[in-house]
């Protein structure tokens, strides 16, 4: 994998260069573009900044969100995950498919989805982390394996459930007060607490370590092997409850239609500044990043440009975004 | 020593695993021994083939090309939208674009120095952006000469694969015999230390990716030829097709072992087994699945040999 994606750079050793990049430029220059945008698009529109707008932007952020979120463990430990497309799709046809009725049985379900999307990771972390098979090729190959197993058991067509249980539509589509969909408390939860263990936490700073160099983190004592496993399996697991949100807010899925997640949240993290290497990036990174594309989508919208407008514009800002910031890293190295 | 006995052994697994297929399809399909089945199954082969050449290339050099699906689907489309201006400045136009591409694809990942997999997920958002911009939905064409070429053929073999044929054997040659080929190698296997030894590893990265997306277009070429029409979303997984194709034939990600005739195998093997299927009446959606489990499997076989020569 260090072969594959090269570092353009020598690594960063001294603990001088560590404080500049972290207080880095182009992590600013990504803020600062979010609040252009603003500043421009009120301008422009004038229901931009309404409450509804940003609230609904953010509640249509969930399900990249969260695995964008998940995307940032492996990244950071310097892995690289393809597969959490398929997991996440699997589990929004698992909850779509099944009405359990009760509270309590939702609540059982869920953990079994969750649980089954758990089972993949364990299965890409123990052939990744444990075997040191590529970790491209095996999530690649778990992909194929899974949309395999979504095709058979949906036979290609529409999923939906003759009657979806009112708990599920309240995690769906409810909302606790006027502007506070359930789905962003979900987001917000499940944010604070990625947060917190990438942050503040001595597992996140081994991660974080691994990713730098896996020498480096085997000399010192940490279990290489392991963590690299736990990242694959703490994705799958928010894949899995991305999958569960997903499958809430809609009562009929077509799978063929939904497989562009896993490629938005890889743009998300590029963008925001997390390096695919491993080692460099923290949680705020890919917020800034999930913010600006969510928002530029929705302001192309706004402006009513059609959707080709909108996947180019997302092409020009993940070029834009990533050159600058190897440029950036580049001119403080030098 | 041991690294050349290591390559002919997996060219023999390819080989084998090849072979087994064919026989068991030949068992227990009565279709499967026609002629007719062996020349459908030639004519589905070489879109995939032409790209997994490409592919090839940027895999040994240790990067990755995502932008294919994208520039096949839009040089198709140019060469239909082109095609009342003359067939020959239509295909210039569509190749003329695969190659740009290529070029700014390689631009970015030599002298930006940027990761190829986000340069290329770039220009596929944006490619597959335009070509949806610049067309109203599938457009279809007519033309006598792409239509021999793309359905007919001298001797039951069609002209696309024997385009294909022909290409592989030019890019062994190439990676083998010459300097250019030795120098892929060399940045495959060491970044660095090809740059200390002399080679120019900027030039090199940008005519690989250059190749890869004239490969692309031809590959969109082929495929509009034989359907006779173009469309945005044509081959929007031909990227993940190629490289699953390269990687169980035995090219190593990551870069500086494998060649094109690995890939060869590993692109029959694939078109063996869709066609295979298709005729066995199993669900296509098995497909899938067998392709996935293929991937993980030749991979873990691969650790296992390399694994057993390191204790010898």
């Amino acid at each position: 994998m260090k072969r594959l994606m090269k570092e353009p750079l020598p690594p960063v050793t001294s603990k001088v260069e560590g404080r500049i990049d972290r207080a880095s430029l182009s992590e600013i220059i990504i803020w600062l573009a979010i609040i252009l945008l603003f500043i421009i698009m009120s301008f422009i529109s004038p229901t931009f900044l309404s409450v509804r707008n940003i609230v609904t932007v953010i509640k249509n952020l969930t399900t990249v969100s969260i695995l964008a979120f998940g995307l940032t463990f492996v990244f950071l430990s310097g892995g690289f995950d393809f597969s959490q497309g398929a997991i996440l799709l699997y589990s929004a046809i698992l909850i779509i498919s099944f009405n359990p009725g009760t509270v309590g049985g939702v609540f059982l379900y869920s953990l079994f989805v969750v649980g089954i999307a758990g089972l993949f990771g364990i299965f890409n972390g123990a052939l990744i982390g444990y075997c040191h098979l590529n970790p491209f090729v095996v999530t690649l190959g778990l992909r194929n394996i899974i949309a395999g197993i979504i095709f058979i058991s949906t036979a290609g067509m529409t999923v939906g459930a003759t009657a979806q249980s009112p708990i599920l539509e309240y995690l769906g589509l409810g909302r606790i007060t006027r502007w506070l969909p359930v789905q962003t408390v979900f987001l917000i939860v499940i944010a604070l607490i990625c947060w917190f263990i990438l942050q503040f936490t001595l597992y996140g700073r081994k991660l974080i370590l691994v990713g730098n160099s896996e020498v480096v983190s085997a000399y010192s004592g940490l279990k290489v092997e392991r963590l690299k496993f736990s990242s694959y399996v703490i994705n799958a697991l928010l894949a899995g409850i991305a999958g569960i949100l997903l499958g809430s807010q809609v009562s009929h899925l077509l799978p063929e239609l939904a497989w562009h997640y896993d490629y938005d949240a890889i743009t998300a993290c590029a963008v925001g500044g997390i390096s695919l290497l491993g080692g460099r990036g923290t949680l705020l990174n890919t917020i800034s990043g999930l913010l600006l594309l969510g928002f530029i989508n929705n302001s192309m919208i706004l402006l009513g440009l059609p959707f080709a407008w909108q996947q180019i514009l997302k092409g020009l800002v993940l070029f834009i975004a990533v050159a600058a910031d190897v440029w950036v890293r580049r001119k403080l190295y030098e | 020593m041991s690294r050349e006995r290591s390559t002919l052994g997996k060219k023999f697994d390819v080989w084998i695993i090849f072979l087994g297929l064919l026989l068991v399809f030949f068992i227990l399909s009565p279709d499967f021994r026609s002629v007719g089945t062996i020349k459908a199954l030639l004519l589905l082969i070489p879109t995939n083939g032409v790209i997994s050449v490409g592919m090839t290339l940027v895999i040994l050099i240790g990067e990755l090309d995502l932008s294919c699906g994208a520039v096949l689907a839009s040089s198709g489309l140019i060469m239909a939208k082109l095609l009342p201006y003359g067939l020959p400045i239509a295909i210039l136009a569509a190749l003329g674009w695969g190659g740009l591409i290529g070029f700014i694809n390689g631009w970015s990942v030599s002298r930006l120095k940027m990761n190829s997999l986000i340069v290329t997920l770039a220009t596929t958002f944006i490619v597959g952006g335009l070509s949806l911009l610049i067309s109203d939905g599938p457009r279809h064409f007519d033309n006598q000469f792409l239509r021999k070429f793309g359905n007919e053929g001298l001797l039951s073999i069609p002209y696309t694969v024997m385009v294909f044929f022909f290409l592989v054997i030019l890019f062994q040659i190439l990676l083998k015999k010459t300097r250019f080929g030795l120098n892929i190698y060399a940045v495959g296997g060491n970044h660095l230390a090809a740059h200390y030894a002399g080679i120019n590893v900027e030039e090199i990265q940008i005519l690989v990716f250059v190749l890869s997306g004239l490969l692309s277009s031809l590959g969109g070429i082929i495929l509009s030829s034989r359907l006779l029409a173009a469309g945005p979303i044509y081959g929007q997984e031909a990227a993940i097709v190629a490289i699953t194709s390269v990687l169980i034939g035995g090219t190593a990600l990551g870069g500086g072992r494998g060649d094109t005739v690995k890939t060869f195998w590993g692109v029959m093997i694939l078109g063996i087994l869709t066609k295979g299927m298709n005729l066995l009446l199993l669900p296509a959606y098995f497909q899938d699945m067998i392709v996935g489990s293929i991937l993980i499997l030749t991979l873990i076989s691969s650790r296992i040999t390399q694994k057993k020569e390191t204790t010898l």
